[in-house]
């Protein structure tokens, strides 16, 4: 059926951004060790290759890219999110991922337009 | 752009004048109830992931009451525990930037630290 085709093209599809997602933050900080030097540099690289990898996806979607990166001591962290948006169309993927320095927690919203 | 009749979209590709969302006016908003709801407010492991959603959709509720039509809101809370731990938050956006904007308020006491980033969408 011509629409479902359609529908499934231009859908915010949570395993396609999360495998994005994931291949940037391994290629911005994998193997790393928490720095603090560097670690502006990390959460940066990470957002901008997760926007121009979903970009080129050519969906009709603005997005919004969230990272963040803690370092492990002990600290307790939590993220939440809320949405106002179209539930048909729109989605959001979180991905997290640490090693035994740090936590990195990524965001993804899309939102059709 | 001409209201649509009866049985038809209507198509605004810009909000009309006057209808942007204010960054700053949010900001001051949600600013006012992180320091009012958290003023005492101390980091505990079994409700930090419960505070961080009831900020969420608090947040979203009061921001929406403002927000001028058209307008897809994104609210995201990161609640943590305050032990001098280094932590970095970055946020980009693919987007227009003429009418699509963010607001961002933080709240720190000796025990716990909470970020809060509302971006504001415009839709067609």
């Amino acid at each position: 059926h011509p629409f479902v085709f359609l529908s499934c093209q231009t859908a915010f599809v949570v395993d396609e951004v999360s495998t994005i997602i994931k291949e940037s933050v391994e290629g911005a900080i994998g193997g790393n060790a928490y720095q603090h030097s560097r670690v502006n540099q990390w959460t940066t690289n990470v957002v901008e290759q997760s926007l121009s990898q979903l970009s080129k996806l050519g969906k009709p979607f603005k997005y919004i890219v969230t990272c963040v990166i803690m370092q492990k001591n002990g600290a307790g962290l939590q993220t939440a999110s809320s949405c106002f948006w179209d539930n048909t169309t729109d989605g959001s993927c979180t991905v997290r991922w640490e090693n035994k320095s740090m936590y990195c927690i990524v965001s993804v919203f899309g939102l059709a337009i | 752009s001409l209201p649509g009749d009866s049985g038809s979209n209507t198509y605004k590709t810009e909000p009309e004048k006057g209808c942007l969302f204010k960054a700053s006016k949010v900001q001051k908003l949600v600013q006012a109830m992180l320091d009012s709801y958290l003023d005492g407010a101390s980091y505990n492991a079994a409700s930090g992931s419960h505070l961080s959603q009831i900020l969420s959709d608090m947040v979203k509720s009061k921001v929406k009451e403002i927000s001028p039509p058209r307008y897809k809101l994104v609210c995201q809370v990161v609640v943590g525990q305050n032990r001098n731990q280094g932590l970095r938050v970055a946020s980009r956006c693919l987007w227009d930037s003429q009418h699509d904007d963010f607001a961002v308020a933080m709240f720190q006491n000796h025990s716990l630290f909470t970020l809060v980033i509302v971006h504001g969408v415009y839709c067609e």
